[in-house]
C-alpha cells in the first residue's frame, strides 16, 4: 500500500485514540483556557488594564501649569485612555500619597517646586514618581510618562536654547516656550508602550497557556512510540507492508494536527468568548503554526532521548514548565526582570510570546513577527529532524 | 509431488552484543503444513520469527517468502505474512471491529472488501457477537483470539504465531488449537512457536527443536522419537535428595539422561522396565523416599531433554 495512506491511516488512529480518552481535549483546550482566565484574574482583576495616577504640581509655576493641565485634561493623542490610564489632580505631595496608601490612585506624579527655575534656566528638571508597591505595572507607566516628559523638556531645552543663540530678545520667555513644547511627552512615551492598545492578560496569557499545555499535550503524542512498543502494537504495525518511515510520519502528522487543533480552539475560545485580542488573523495564524512546529520537535527529541514512558513524562513535564517560566510564561510583560528578557530568547516561549505581544498591540502582518517565525521554525526543523532521526521502532 | 515452500529462511542470524541469540538457522515451511517451533523461553524463537516476519533486521542470512524477499527496503514482500506476536498486539481502547479495521487498512484493505474480512475472521475466532466491545474488556482468552483475527484478516500464504496460547485457560487454549489445526489443512503454511510440548505434538506436521539460538533437530515427530533409539523414559517421583538420586542414576549402567523437574527425576533409559528395581534401590541409598515410578512413552520432551541434557520445563 502507499506510504502517503499508511500514514494517513496511523494518523487517524492515533488522533482517535487520543480525542477518546478525552485527555487531549482537557490537557491542549480547557486546562490552557481555564488557567489562561485564572491567572488573569489574579494580575488584573478583569480583562484589561486601567489605573489612576495622581499629578501634583508643587512648583505652581507658567512652566509646570501647562504641563500637568495637559496631562489631568487628556492632552496628547488620547494614547493614555486608550490604555487604561486616567491622570488626576492633587494638591500636593502628602495628598497624593494618602491618596495612593488609600488605593485611590496606583500612581503619583510629582512636579517639585524649583521645576520651572530649573527648566527655565537649562537644568535637568527632577520629576519625582511615587508607586504603589502592589500595582507594579502603573508603576512603571508613571515611570514611562515621567521618563517620557524628561526627555521631550531635554530635547525641548537643547533645541529652545540654539534658538536663542541666534535671538537672545526671546530669552526672558524661554521657560514658557519649553513648557509648552512639553506638554506632549505623555503621548509619545504611552505610544512607545507594548501596550498601545492597553495590556488584556487573557490576550497574554491564553497563548502563554497553550504553548505550556501544548508541550504536555503534544509530548503525550510524541510519547506514541514508546507506547505502542510497550502495547506490543508496534511490531504489528510494522510488520504490516508499510515502512518505517510511514509510521513515524503517521504519529507526527497526528501530534501536529493535535497541537495545531488545540491552539486555534484556544485562540477563538478566548477571542469570541473572553474578548483576547490575538491582533491580524493570517500572522497569529502563522505564529501559532511555527510555535505547534517547535513544540512538536522538542517533543520528538525528548521521546527520543528518552528510554522508558516514565522518563518521557518527567522529561516532557520539566521542559514544559521550565520554558514556561523562564519564557515569561507566567509573568506579565511589565514584571519580567531584565536577566529574564535576555534569557526567555533562548526558549521558544519567550519568542513565541513576543510574536503574541506584537500582534495583539496591534502590529501589522507577518513583517513585525517574522524574526520569531524563522526561529521557531528553526526549532522545530532542528529538534524534529535529531529526534526523529535518533528514534528506533525496532525491538530494544 | 511435496507441496511448495512458502516460508524459506538460510543461514539466519542474529546476535545482541556478546550475546547470540539465533546462530545460523535454516528451515522451510510448505504451503498446507503447519511447523512447530519448540524451545525453552530465551531459545530464540521470538527472535527468528521476528526476522522472518521482516521487523527484526538480521545480522546474516535470508528469508523470502512466497518466493519474495523480506527485506527492510521491501515492505510489500510482508503482504504474504500474516504475524501473531506472543503479546496482545492489539489497542485496548478500540472495539476488536476497530482494531481489524485498522491492520486492515495498513494491510491494503479497502471498503466492502475489509467489511467483509472483518466480519469473516471474527466470525472465525468466534467473536462476532463481542466485535464492538472494546478489547479491554475482553477476558484473557477472547483477546488472544483476537490477536489471531488480526494475522488472518488479508488472507495471507504463512500464518506465524508465536505462543499464540500463553497464559490462556485450558478451554480457550483448545478453541485457539483447534482453528489452527483448521487453518492448517485449509492449505496455509504455519509457523507456531512454543514451549508446550503437548502443542507441538497436537498440532504440527514437522517440528523444529531450538536451544540456546540453534535448531538442535527437526524432523516429523516420528523422526524425532527415533533419534531416542529404543530408549525408554522413566518418571520416579519421591521426597528426599532428589539432585543426588539424578547423580546416583546417571552413573547406573542403561540411563543415558537424568534431570530433576517437578518433584521428581526423569530418566531415558534401555530397558526401562528391567531397570525399574534398581531405581527404586539407588533411590533408597541416597535417602529418597520413592511414592511413584512411572514408565512413559517417548515423547519430544525426551527428545529434547536427550539432545539437550536439560528437561524442556525446566530450561523454560
Amino acid at each position: 500500500m502507499s506510504s502517503t495512506r499508511a500514514t494517513l491511516d496511523i494518523a487517524a488512529l492515533q488522533l482517535r485514540r487520543r480525542l477518546r480518552d478525552r485527555s487531549a481535549i482537557i490537557q491542549g483546550i480547557l486546562a490552557p483556557v481555564l488557567l489562561a482566565l485564572i491567572i488573569s484574574l489574579a494580575f488584573g482583576g478583569g480583562t484589561s488594564f486601567s489605573a489612576s495616577i495622581a499629578v501634583v504640581d508643587a512648583d505652581g509655576s507658567a512652566v509646570s501649569a501647562p504641563i500637568v493641565a495637559a496631562l489631568v485634561g487628556g492632552g496628547g493623542d488620547g494614547a493614555a485612555e486608550d490604555a487604561g490610564v486616567r491622570f488626576v489632580r492633587e494638591v500636593d505631595e502628602p495628598t497624593a500619597t494618602r491618596a495612593i496608601d488609600d488605593r485611590d490612585v496606583a500612581a503619583a506624579i510629582v512636579l517639585p517646586a524649583g521645576f520651572g527655575a530649573a527648566v527655565a534656566a537649562g537644568e535637568p528638571p527632577q520629576i519625582r514618581v511615587l508607586v504603589d508597591a502592589g500595582a507594579e505595572l502603573a508603576g512603571d507607566v508613571a515611570e514611562a510618562v515621567a521618563r517620557g516628559l524628561a526627555a521631550r523638556l531635554d530635547a525641548t531645552r537643547v533645541a529652545v536654547g540654539a534658538t536663542l543663540a541666534l535671538d537672545p530678545s526671546l530669552a526672558a520667555d524661554a521657560g514658557t516656550v519649553i513648557a509648552t513644547a512639553a506638554t506632549a511627552p505623555t503621548a509619545v512615551a504611552l505610544g512607545e508602550s507594548a501596550f498601545g492598545a492597553g495590556f488584556d492578560p487573557v490576550t497574554y496569557f491564553a497563548p502563554s497557556m497553550a504553548i505550556l499545555f501544548g508541550f504536555l499535550t503534544l509530548g503525550a503524542g510524541a510519547r506514541a512510540v514508546i507506547v505502542e512498543r510497550r502495547e506490543g502494537t508496534l511490531v504489528r504495525v510494522r510488520a504490516a507492508p508499510v515502512t518505517d518511515r510511514a509510521v513515524l510520519g503517521g504519529i507526527t502528522l497526528a501530534v501536529l494536527l493535535l497541537g495545531l487543533v488545540s491552539f486555534v480552539t484556544v485562540w477563538l475560545v478566548t477571542a469570541v468568548a473572553f474578548g483576547a485580542r490575538w491582533g491580524e488573523p493570517l500572522a497569529v495564524f502563522v505564529v501559532i503554526v511555527a510555535t505547534v512546529l517547535a513544540i512538536a520537535g522538542i517533543s520528538t527529541l525528548i521521546t527520543a532521548l528518552a528510554r522508558t514512558e516514565a522518563q518521557a513524562d518527567s522529561l516532557s513535564a520539566i521542559v514544559a514548565f521550565g520554558f514556561a517560566l523562564l519564557g515569561g510564561g507566567f509573568l506579565s510583560p511589565g514584571d519580567l526582570p531584565d536577566v529574564l528578557a535576555v534569557v526567555a530568547r533562548l526558549t521558544p516561549n519567550g519568542w513565541a510570546l513576543a510574536a503574541f505581544a506584537e500582534l495583539s498591540a496591534g502590529a501589522s502582518g507577518l513583517a513585525a513577527v517574522w524574526p520569531s517565525v524563522v526561529v521557531l521554525l528553526g526549532i522545530g526543523v532542528v529538534t524534529g529532524a535529531v529526534g526523529l532521526g535518533r528514534i528506533r521502532l525496532g525491538m530494544a | 509431488m511435496a507441496a511448495a515452500p512458502v516460508l524459506v529462511a538460510r543461514r539466519l542470524r542474529k546476535a545482541y552484543g556478546d550475546l547470540t541469540a539465533v546462530a545460523g538457522i535454516d528451515l522451510t515451511v510448505a504451503e498446507g503444513e503447519t511447523y512447530g517451533l519448540l524451545g525453552p523461553n530465551g531459545a530464540g524463537k521470538t527472535t527468528t520469527i521476528s526476522m522472518l516476519c521482516g521487523v527484526l533486521e538480521p545480522d546474516g542470512g535470508e528469508v523470502t517468502v512466497a518466493g519474495r524477499a523480506i527485506t527492510a527496503t521491501d515492505p510489500g514482500a510482508r503482504a504474504a505474512i500474516g504475524y501473531v506476536p506472543q503479546e496482545i498486539a492489539l489497542y485496548p481502547d478500540l472495539s476488536a471491529r476497530e482494531n481489524l479495521q485498522f491492520f486492515g487498512k495498513l494491510q491494503g484493505l479497502r471498503g466492502a472488501r475489509l467489511d467483509d474480512r472483518v466480519s469473516a475472521v471474527l466470525a472465525t475466532v468466534g467473536l462476532a457477537d463481542r466485535a464492538d466491545d472494546r478489547i479491554e474488556g475482553y477476558s484473557g482468552g477472547m483477546q488472544r483470539r483476537a490477536n489471531i483475527a488480526v494475522g488472518l484478516l488479508h488472507e495471507p500464504r504463512l500464518l506465524v504465531l508465536d505462543e499464540p496460547t500463553a497464559g490462556v485457560d485450558p478451554q480457550s487454549r483448545n478453541a485457539i488449537l483447534d482453528a489452527v489445526d483448521a487453518l492448517g489443512r485449509e492449505g496455509l503454511a504455519v509457523l507456531y512457536t512454543t514451549h508446550y510440548m503437548e502443542e507441538a505434538e497436537r498440532l504440527c506436521d514437522r517440528v523444529g527443536i531450538i536451544d540456546t539460538g540453534v535448531l538442535v533437530a527437526e524432523g516429523t515427530r516420528r523422526e524425532l522419537l527415533d533419534q531416542l533409539g529404543t530408549a525408554d523414559r522413566v518418571r520416579v517421583e519421591g521426597t528426599g535428595p532428589l539432585d543426588r538420586l539424578a547423580a546416583a542414576c546417571r552413573a547406573l549402567d542403561g540411563v543415558a539422561e537424568a534431570a530433576v523437574t517437578d518433584g521428581a527425576v526423569d530418566l531415558t533409559v534401555s530397558g526401562g522396565r528391567r531397570l525399574i528395581a534398581v531405581l527404586v534401590d539407588a533411590a533408597e541409598r541416597v535417602g529418597v523416599a520413592v511414592t511413584g515410578v512411572e514408565v512413559v512413552e517417548p515423547d519430544l520432551e525426551a527428545v529434547f531433554l536427550h539432545l539437550t541434557g536439560r528437561a524442556l520445563r525446566d530450561a523454560s
